[in-house]
């Protein structure tokens, strides 16, 4: 591994929250009005314990990575090269099916509310293509563009919720009363599931520095920035829409950008703000496509994909596996359901229990198995 | 921030809007610029399951005539299309449709959802778009007042700048369907058809004039997925202002003086006994209001008393409307049991319909537009 292909630290936050604006848009408003009602805008406050665990728990995994070594080689390591590449390998199908559903309701997305007569293949297969060609550079580069698209979508976010005030109604938001406060647990769940999505991003730790004894403190801001862009997001739109209608519309954050106005002059720049979305899905896809080599060069235990060459037709070392997993997460895209009634318990029910189990299983699974075997 | 990277996000903003140029390889109904005709003004009526979908282009810019079409099928979008089959030439353009109006025929059952469903779906509609309520047709509004020099979205911009110049502006479809999704109810502004009788509207001799008719209860029961609509009467629609927002710059009559309400602020608070039981709402309400034409001999203080026992009896009536209907639309509850006694418990629904509620109006004669005052 030469010294382009490390991430530091600030860049590889970056990648990571911007991967997460795009669950996070997909998910949030709707989710968390249809469990927690009109206490939606506090849910975050209940899932911030629970994202601070899970953020201890990969600080303790870090702290057991050898230089180089992500998560992947701690699966070796901890369950042994059987049962460990068993593993892997469901880690690396998850990866692969989870980078197509991006591209499918990326594509979703751009139709239901830009396009409504676009079909999602374009936009499957361009965003596939984008992704595959940043996947097979270097990490250092996806970062630094991560670190770009980070500092656009939140000067766009931040925007988009200043305009989105004159909106807001005060009895949406307020009051609260202590008896319909039980849906305020089940409302951090959505939140908890999107944010917990990052743990998956420790298959690529080895490109980062060590981080030692400051892992858990290296892992505050980043928590910090995504749990206030949540809430905020919650805040705007519930406070917009009022929880239940904010449930019933299928994509609320960008359905209220459509109402936004610039003191009366200039209105109707929702195409151009749900157009930046698909920086949040590239770099989601990029880092999936990444992870799901990582599982799967250590199943196979092929070099680094970087330590092929430069050249992008380059396939020896296994580089050639970043193209059968763009092929695979391209075919997961197009082989999900088209029609939106069907495609919807994938987006709401299947995909966030699979992510759940993937991280929330998985991970403390692996501390808990390290540590009785002392392997950690 | 380098400079570098400030460049580089400015370059991915700029290269990102020329994103939207695709639309032309992806969309096949794309159309030039010169051939959109912008859509105004929607009315929306129903019979049975057939959505009957009227729109008004407006007045052009170089004074054209406004295009009015209508086109009856079982869904709005596919009128939509329909009216759109009707003008190859041109493409309906929704983007910056002003006004929705919804005839009476489109509230009841499940309509007003299928209005909500349309607008969410059409990329082109906004949610933020201001809904009235007409008594009648919608159709006969957007069609029927085609007069020779003003169509229905002109007359629908004066109705709103008065509005505004009361402070307030015209309820939305975002406002209405929120509130009847959270509350069960929404207050909309209700307008209709023909001038109030003893008025000589010389528009109507073109067609069909539309005015405001005050207030349009649209309501929701508990459990059910239809809805239905109350039309308030004059007074009730004053009186259910009052409660719910600060009323300023609305024209009213007290006696045979003309007024204005100037400013207005109403405290609601609950009768308890003392045993924690809740025995009556009483309503304390302050206007100041100025004379616009003084009627006959009366003096200030005979203007004040009359004005007074006027907007009691509209508060009284909005309050009556809503124990009636068992439905608060005037936001009674959240008023009293702010205020409620320690300890105090409240079946609200139950004992809501046959609550006394009194009404105390202090006005003041502030300053006036009549030069004999």
């Amino acid at each position: 591994m030469t010294k382009d292909d490390h991430l530091t630290e600030r860049q590889f936050a970056a990648a990571v929250f911007t991967a997460l604006l795009s669950p996070m848009m997909r998910v949030l408003p709707r989710a968390t009005a249809i469990l927690a009602g009109k206490w939606a805008w506090l849910s975050v406050l209940p899932a911030v314990p629970v994202l601070l665990a899970l953020a201890a728990l990969m600080a303790s995994l870090r702290r057991s990575m050898a230089p180089g070594e992500g998560s992947a080689q701690l699966f070796l390591r901890v369950f042994g090269r059987v049962l460990g590449r068993v593993l892997l390998a469901v880690y690396a199908a998850w990866f692969l099916f989870y980078a197509g559903f991006i591209l499918r309701s990326g594509a979703d997305r751009l139709t239901a509310t830009v396009y409504p007569h676009g079909g999602p293949g374009p936009f499957v297969a361009v965003m596939l293509g984008l992704s595959l060609l940043a996947a097979l550079g270097t990490l250092r580069a996806a970062g630094r563009t991560a670190a770009v698209f980070r500092g656009l979508l939140l000067a766009v976010l931040a925007a988009v919720f200043l305009l989105s005030v004159p909106n807001m109604e005060p009895e949406n938001l307020l009051p609260l009363r202590l008896g319909d406060s039980r849906g305020v647990l089940a409302g951090a769940l959505p939140i908890v599931t999107v944010g917990g999505a990052a743990g998956l991003f420790s298959f690529l730790r080895g490109y980062t520095p060590p981080a030692g004894r400051d892992a858990m403190r290296l892992l505050i801001p980043p928590l910090a920035l995504f749990t206030a862009a949540a809430a905020a997001l919650d805040i705007v739109t519930v406070g917009a829409f009022g929880a239940k209608l904010t449930a019933r519309l299928s994509y609320p954050f960008f359905t209220m950008i459509r109402d936004l106005s610039v003191a009366g002059t200039a209105q109707r720049f929702e195409a151009a703000v749900i157009v930046l979305w698909v920086f949040a899905d590239f770099t989601m896809c990029t880092l999936l496509l990444r992870c799901g080599h990582e599982a799967l060069r250590a199943v196979f235990s092929l070099p680094g994909a970087e330590e092929g060459g430069r050249t992008l037709l380059q396939m020896k070392n296994g580089r050639w596996l970043l193209w059968a997993e763009a092929a695979a997460a391209g075919a997961c895209a197009l082989l999900l359901p088209s029609a939106a009634e069907s495609f919807r318990p994938w987006m709401e029910s299947l995909v966030p229990l699979a992510m759940d189990l993937a991280v929330f299983g998985g991970f403390p699974l692996l501390w808990l198995v390290g540590r009785l075997r002392k392997k950690l | 921030m380098t400079v570098k990277r400030l460049l580089l996000i400015l370059y991915v903003a700029g290269a990102s809007l020329l994103l939207g140029g695709c639309r032309g390889q992806l969309a096949s109904g794309h159309r030039d610029m010169e051939h959109l005709r912008p859509v105004q003004t929607v009315g929306l009526d129903a019979e049975g399951e057939t959505v009957i979908l009227s729109v008004s282009s407006g007045i052009g810019p170089d004074g054209a005539a406004p295009l009015v079409m209508t086109a009856a099928a079982s869904g709005i979008e596919t009128a939509a299309a329909r009216l759109q089959d009707w003008s190859p030439e041109d493409e309906l353009f929704f983007a910056h449709v002003r006004y929705i109006l919804l005839g009476e025929s489109m509230v009841g059952g499940d309509r007003i959802d299928r209005v909500l469903d349309w607008v969410e779906r059409s990329p082109a509609m906004r949610m933020d778009t201001p809904l009235i309520l007409v008594k009648g047709r919608a159709e006969e509004a957007v069609s029927g007042s085609l007069g020779e020099a003003t169509d229905v979205t002109e007359r629908l911009g004066s109705l709103e700048r008065e509005r505004v110049s009361q402070g307030e502006s015209l309820p939305t479809l975002r406002q209405t369907a929120g509130s009847l999704l959270e509350r069960g109810w929404a207050l909309c502004l209700a307008a209709e058809l023909y001038p109030d009788e003893g008025t000589n509207l010389t528009e109507a001799e073109n067609g069909v004039a539309i005015v405001p008719a005050g207030l349009a209860l649209l309501r929701r029961e508990e459990g059910r997925d239809v809805a239905d609509t109350v039309w308030l009467t004059k007074n009730e629609s004053m009186g259910a202002a009052l409660l719910t927002r600060t009323v300023t710059g609305a024209k009213v009559t007290a006696g045979d003086s003309a007024l204005e309400i100037l400013r207005s602020g109403v405290r609601i608070s609950g009768l308890w006994s003392g045993d924690g039981a809740l025995t009556g709402v009483y309503i304390r309400c302050r206007l100041t209001a100025g004379v616009l034409e003084r009627g006959g001999e009366e003096d200030d203080d005979a203007v004040t008393a009359v004005l007074e026992e006027a907007a009691a009896g509209w508060l009284l009536e909005a309050a009556a409307r809503a124990q009636a209907l068992g439905c608060d639309f005037l936001g009674l509850e959240d008023a009293v049991l702010k205020n409620a006694p320690r300890g105090a418990s409240v079946a609200w629904d139950e004992v809501f319909p046959t609550l006394p509620v009194t009404a105390a109006v202090t006005a003041e004669i502030g300053s006036g537009y009549d030069l004999a005052g």
